[in-house]
């Protein structure tokens, strides 16, 4: 999950936290100060009810990310033995390629998308690499490297491996001092 | 896990939980080389999260009055042949299972569900350096 999920869940847990104590509190509160909030509302009712429809925006992003996640989840190599199944997931393969990519030099950042074909996995790199390398090199070098590690780690044929590059990035950040 | 199977012998019934199989089969699997950490669900990740350990995180047992079916969530470590880890722990847990419980276990199935990378330093990456 990405911080700014991580964030926006965090973000989300403190308020409905806060909407179950008051819940829990109102079958303790005095007749006068329920006719208060209930005053407080009414004053307050386009703010407050702009801040339960962003409440519920971010339930439906979570549902929404929640099914996705399944979806990717659903994908995995299945190898039969003896003693039962082998299941590697997506994911795993992904972790093992990027792996694969961080070890070469000149590749910076980049995104791994896999799919089954015809008993072989089919793997798509996107990635961003550092200026004065040579391309055709740099593309070669990461679909040998990909493949034959994924091979000999994994044992799972790898048919097409697609190398987009993105973008060159620069190696200086500037900062402010 | 409220399953239970039962072994009947001269003096008695003898009842092994399914739990109790889960956690042979956990630390079975933790013994081999290569494997990081059991890969807990949803639940399990929210409860270690509150301090509450499961023994039997990443695991789903199976058992009937005789056998019983295994399937375990696994994070490997990065570099090992995964096809050779997965053989491995089959071949311990399955051994682990039968010879503690008398049970026959006719599948243990893996599902690797992660890798787990070591923190490395990048290669340098200086496209000016002069020094490969």
């Amino acid at each position: 999950m990405k911080s700014v999920y991580k964030v926006s869940l965090f973000i989300y847990l403190i308020a409905l936290s806060c909407l179950y104590g008051l819940i829990a509190a109102i079958p303790f509160a005095s007749s006068y100060r329920l006719q208060s909030v209930y005053n407080f509302v009414l004053d307050y009712k386009w703010y407050i009810f702009a801040i339960a429809l962003l409440l519920i925006l971010v339930n439906i992003k979570f549902m929404i990310s929640a099914v996705h996640e399944r979806k990717d989840r659903k994908f995995a190599i299945v190898k039969y033995t003896e003693d039962g199944q082998v299941n590697i997931s997506n994911d795993t393969i992904k972790s093992l390629v990027l792996k694969t990519l961080s070890q070469i030099r000149g590749v910076k950042e980049s995104k791994v998308f896999i799919r089954p074909n015809n008993g072989k996995i089919d793997i798509l790199v996107k990635s961003y690499i550092i200026p004065d390398v040579k391309i055709p090199e740099i593309v070669k070098t990461i679909q040998d490297d990909i493949k034959s590690y994924i091979e000999s780690v994994a044992e799972i044929p790898v048919g097409e491996i697609i190398v987009y590059v993105l973008d060159i990035v620069q190696n200086n950040k500037m900062h402010l001092e | 896990m409220e399953e239970n199977t039962a072994a009947v012998n001269d003096i008695g019934t003898v009842k092994i939980a399914s739990d109790v199989v889960g956690t042979i089969a956990v630390m079975a699997a933790q013994e081999v080389e290569g494997i990081f950490s059991m890969s807990g669900g949803f639940t399990d990740d929210i409860a270690e999260k509150f301090g509450m350990k499961s023994s039997n995180k990443g695991i789903k047992v199976q058992v009937g009055e005789t056998e019983a079916a295994i399937d375990l969530y696994l994070i490997v470590d990065y570099g090992v042949k995964i096809p050779e880890v997965c053989s491995a722990a089959q071949e311990r847990v399955k051994n682990a299972v039968e010879t503690m419980t008398g049970l026959k276990v006719v599948e243990v199935n893996i599902h690797v569900q992660g890798i787990n990378s070591p923190k490395e330093q990048k290669p340098e990456e200086d496209a000016n350096s002069k020094v490969k």
